[in-house]
């Protein structure tokens, strides 16, 4: 029972810094405060160094170059995103790619001028209309 | 009359009704943002400065608070001013824009948060140094850099930063029950860091 008050005074402890309690529950926190010590003990510990925390807090001038750095840099950045800023690259790799396409297309049809038909270089047996005397190889002396 | 004109009348109705219910110069500065985040997505420089200028502070504090490192804040609030302009156009309600930028602030420093490495905490050094300030600072720093990131944002967000429940919830994205239990996890967790620290 004394469990389950002290959790209940823990709790609502914690919420009355965000929120003023209702009645009940104050005279219950302030019952609960004076009977466990060890729950008061809590509350200070908490308070203590939550107060620290809050004592740490960051007061921060900004200075007008602030103003101007980010103008600055939304400027870049829209521009980055505008058609204009990346037109001339759009455009330069659209030449690029006809160049390629069209450097292709002539290393294609240059190895087609080149190239041997199989069935025209097969050997054949061809009869000439050649006139001439015929070399007789019996005549022809050996080679040594 | 057609549909989206309908729309636009009907929208103009329901923001009237939100903004009369404010008080007078809330209502004024509300219809200045309103004007300025509108001038903006059409590319308007005078509106794009009029807003750092109204934002900046409060945006490089709390990125500070939550990295503890001033300048590495300021290079969190730069970018995520150049993110909300760039996408200024995907915003819906242009009222939206203060949470708007300051949830891209808080994610960009839990993804910064989450990049770090950890450190080893070493108490001794601390409380050999002769400025208690200076002390407590990096004290509370180590002490900060033990939790969870969840509950460290969550910690710094509510307490140093003084936003409420709601606010949190917005800039982190997550429900408010889940802010909640991180909160009294990372108040519990803190308490028990720091007197550990103290008996150190």
């Amino acid at each position: 029972m004394r469990r389950l008050a002290c959790s209940k005074f823990q709790r609502l402890s914690l919420q009355a810094r965000d929120r003023s309690l209702t009645e009940s529950e104050s005279c219950f926190v302030g019952a609960h405060r004076k009977s466990c010590v060890a729950c008061l003990a809590t509350e200070r510990e908490t308070v203590c160094a939550l107060d620290l925390l809050t004592s740490t807090r960051y007061e921060v001038v900004v200075d007008d170059a602030f103003n101007a750095r980010v103008l600055r840099m939304v400027k870049v950045t829209s521009g980055k995103d505008s058609w204009a800023y990346w037109s001339p690259a759009v455009v330069g790799a659209a030449i690029a790619c006809v160049a390629l396409i069209a450097s292709l297309q002539l290393i294609s049809k240059t190895s087609d001028s080149h190239r041997v038909d199989v069935s025209v270089s097969e050997a054949h047996r061809v009869k000439t209309t050649y006139s001439g005397q015929a070399l007789e190889l019996s005549d022809v002396a050996p080679i040594r | 009359m057609n549909l989206s004109a309908h729309f636009f009348i009907m929208y103009s109705i329901v923001m009237a009704h939100e903004i009369l219910s404010e008080s007078g110069s809330a209502i004024e500065l509300r219809l200045v943002e309103l004007e300025w985040v509108n001038r903006c997505r059409h590319g308007d420089g005078a509106a794009l400065e009029a807003l750092i200028a109204k934002h900046r502070s409060r945006l490089v504090r709390t990125a500070a608070n939550l990295l503890r490192d001033r300048y590495e804040a300021e290079d969190v609030a730069q970018e995520a001013f150049i993110k909300a302009f760039r996408e200024i156009g995907k915003l819906r309600d242009d009222r939206a824009f203060a949470g708007y930028i300051y949830r891209i602030c808080v994610r960009l420093c839990m993804d910064r948060l989450r990049q770090r490495r950890p450190e080893v905490i070493e108490f001794d050094a601390v409380q050999q140094s002769t400025s208690s300030s200076v002390d407590t600072r990096i004290l509370v720093e180590k002490l900060l850099n033990l939790l969870p990131l969840d509950q460290r944002t969550t910690l710094v967000l509510r307490e140093i930063e003084q936003l409420s429940y709601e606010e949190v919830a917005e800039f982190m994205k997550v429900p408010i029950g889940t802010v909640r239990s991180r909160l009294h996890a990372a108040r519990e967790r803190f308490r028990k860091l720091w007197l550990e620290a103290v008996k150190d």
